[in-house]
């Protein structure tokens, strides 16, 4: 019975009953609802599957396959880490919020037709936005609120255009090909490519929708824009689920066009740049979580069953360390008030557990051996070598060492170490350790038992992988700690640029300032120009009657008393006309 | 939000074991980064070769170069360093630059 509905939405109607259980109660109603919905997972039958007829077309509601499940299964232990993370908090709300968020981006990732994908990819977004508004709290400074608002408004109304461009381009593919199947839109088996032009119409419409929610190139900025805006608690939510149901969906319908390569290059590189010089650390973590989908975004270009797995195991990896990442800035921000890196230092000496935590994160993002990120990673670039692709094999290297540069040791290093701030805060609420717990425990679980994730994957037929090789260890070994060396060289020679208070332009200028001053221009050229047209009209039109009234006056050429010679002159010259125009 | 925050003084006492061992966490970094290159060198010496048959190396001539990885990782970090310094010529703006 509880089978027959889509998997998560316990969690979703679950959440409508938290307000009907007091604040206090309703943080731990949502982790009993996130742990049940988990439960209700597992014990799920083997192909999982709920079709519904509607208006004569059959809708495959739910459809769990392996590359659903691995999704499914990461998104829950993503929302009842969170859960446990916001135990604290006293705000129903956000609660609610992050419920339906986490229960939709399961349903989604379980989706079997696009109406149902649709609909869920519409919930993740109208539900995620209240954890951004919910950063919004008397205590803090006005100004703070009101950029919290119009952030998360401009996350809305971007994740809304996502929404309708996947909706637009489902009914295209409806059109064009009497299916509402949500499955490659190319039905390509693993290893065959293909491009963008090869597509019709509706599926480039829904690439574009996925492109905006995975933060492709030029599309990203709604992501740095609004993360680090939310609630400490809401952020970790926030990580975990928007772009990693956008990589799911770009593996199914997408997996092996080509050009999702070079897109994915460029989602490593860009970022790290950026993130060297931000100087808001969960702006920081912003930034790196991009050039982390650039990763999967490659493997899902390539397309092998390599890389489709390697992009998989990338995931959940991910979710787990970026999560681990966020909470533990989640926890500074909660006990310092802010995560700008120039306002931070020396905080290993109030919050040792959270410093050791986040370094574990930051050592798996890295790619550290036996940690998390090393196992998943670089089955992705073993990928690309195993395609002699030596460009993308060589981005992919350069992208290692920038992650070791922003989350490695940036994060770490200027919070917890660099200078003294003074700052002496209470370690993190207990329920926040726990959390991070649990993460750090996956990050070294994995890394180590790396066997239990790797026969989650997708395609297991002829998948033999052995991350840990000599070659894989000794040569990432070497790329992380030079890499580091690189660091300590530049911090002793002062090359290393300070952090300073500063905002960095990124794409968002564009609709925040750029767009608003052409609006403005354009608006005062049109108002120039219609006033000028009136103010002509209405003067041509005024001179006209002056001239009219000139006329028929008593003394005007036609107002005035004619003489009888006067009349008969031109009453004989009418007839005159008159017969002349008659011969002719 | 809770911030409880006291300024403290900085007293000499104060300080933990990463302050007072900070040199001898960079010598053994460097000390580490020596290992890994001697690694490659000796291990293929020992009978542990660095790429087989059911590892081969993809790109051979660039892959087994000695300390190969080494050298990218630190250029690598120094290169992304430099243009974020020199982007900062270009994107940096004040604080309140949208708010103003």
């Amino acid at each position: 019975m509880i089978h027959s509905l889509p998997p998560g939405s316990i969690m979703v109607f679950g959440a409508l009953l938290l307000p009907f259980i007091g604040k206090r109660l309703s943080a731990y109603g949502a982790l009993i609802l996130s742990a049940v919905s988990l439960a209700v997972f597992l014990t799920a039958p083997e192909n999982w599957a709920v079709s519904l007829e509607i208006l004569g077309q059959e809708l495959n509601m739910v459809r769990v396959d392996r590359l659903s499940w691995i999704f499914g299964l990461v998104f829950h232990i993503a929302a009842i880490t969170a859960a446990i993370y916001a135990l604290h908090v006293k705000d129903t709300k956000q609660h609610i919020a992050g419920m339906v968020y986490a229960g939709g981006a399961i349903a989604a990732c379980c989706a079997g037709d696009l109406i149902t994908l649709f609909v869920c990819w519409e919930l993740t977004a109208v539900s995620s936005v209240f954890l951004i508004w919910a950063s919004n709290s008397p205590e803090r400074e006005f100004q703070e609120n009101e950029q919290a608002y119009k952030s998360g408004m401009r996350y809305l109304i971007i994740q809304v255009i996502s929404g309708v461009l996947l909706l637009s381009g489902a009914i295209i593919h409806f059109v064009e090909t009497e299916s509402l199947a949500f499955d490659h839109f190319l039905a390509l088996s693993p290893g065959e490519t293909a491009k963008i032009a090869d597509y019709g119409l509706g599926p480039q419409l829904i690439l574009l929708a996925f492109g905006i929610k995975c933060a492709f190139p030029l599309l990203h900025n709604w992501l740095q824009d609004s993360y680090p805006k939310a609630t400490p608690t809401g952020t970790v939510f926030l990580s975990a689920f928007t772009t990693k149901l956008a990589i799911y969906s770009l593996c199914r319908g997408f997996a092996g066009t080509e050009e999702l390569i070079w897109i994915g290059c460029t989602m490593t590189l860009f970022p790290i740049v950026f993130a060297v010089i931000e100087n808001d650390l969960r702006r920081v973590l912003a930034y790196s979580l991009n050039n982390q989908l650039g990763f999967m975004v490659v493997g899902i270009g390539i397309g092998t069953e390599l890389a489709i797995n390697g992009t998989a195991a990338h995931a959940f990896c991910h979710i787990i360390y970026k999560a681990l990442l966020f909470m533990s800035m989640g926890a500074v921000l909660h006990r310092v008030g802010t995560t700008k890196a120039t306002e931070l230092g020396g905080l290993h000496k109030s919050m040792p557990l959270t410093t050791i935590f986040c370094m574990i994160g930051a050592g798996a993002i890295s790619g550290f051996p036996l940690l998390s990120g090393f196992i998943s990673k670089s089955m992705i670039i073993s990928a690309a070598g195993e395609e002699h692709m030596k460009i993308v094999w060589i981005i992919l290297l350069i992208a290692s060492a920038g992650v070791m540069e922003h989350s490695g040791i940036k994060i770490p290093f200027f919070a917890f170490f660099a200078h003294d701030s003074g700052k002496r805060v209470k370690e993190a609420p207990w329920n926040m350790l726990v959390a991070m717990a649990i993460g750090s425990f996956f990050c070294i679980g994995l890394g180590v038992a790396y066997d239990y994730l790797y026969r989650l994957l997708p395609y297991q037929d002829h998948f033999h992988y052995t991350p840990y090789t000599a070659s894989h260890v000794i040569m990432q070994m070497q790329l992380l700690l030079f890499a580091a060396l690189a660091f300590v060289f530049l911090m002793k020679g002062n090359l290393y640029p300070e952090e300073k208070r500063s905002t960095n332009l990124d794409t968002d200028w564009i609709y925040r300032k750029a767009l608003p001053i052409v609006l403005g221009i354009g608006a005062t050229a049109i108002g120039s120009i219609d006033r000028g047209l009136r103010v002509g009209f209405l003067a041509t039109l005024k001179s006209l009657l002056r001239w009219f009234s000139r006329l028929f006056s008593e003394k005007g050429t036609l107002g005035s008393t004619w003489s009888t010679s006067q009349m008969a002159f031109w009453a004989a010259m009418l007839l005159g006309v008159c017969l002349v125009l008659y011969y002719l | 939000m809770n911030t409880e925050t006291e300024n403290s003084k900085h007293e000499p006492g104060d300080k933990t074991w990463f302050e007072k061992n900070v040199n001898l966490i960079i010598v053994g970094l460097v000390v580490a980064c020596v290992l890994t290159v001697v690694a490659q060198l000796v291990l293929p010496m020992m009978g542990y070769p660095m790429f087989d048959d059911h590892h081969p190396a993809h790109f051979p001539g660039i892959e087994d170069v000695i300390g190969f990885q080494a050298f990218f990782g630190f250029a690598s970090f120094v290169a992304v360093v430099f243009l974020g310094k020199f982007l900062r010529l270009i994107i940096m703006r004040k604080e309140d630059y949208y708010d103003s």
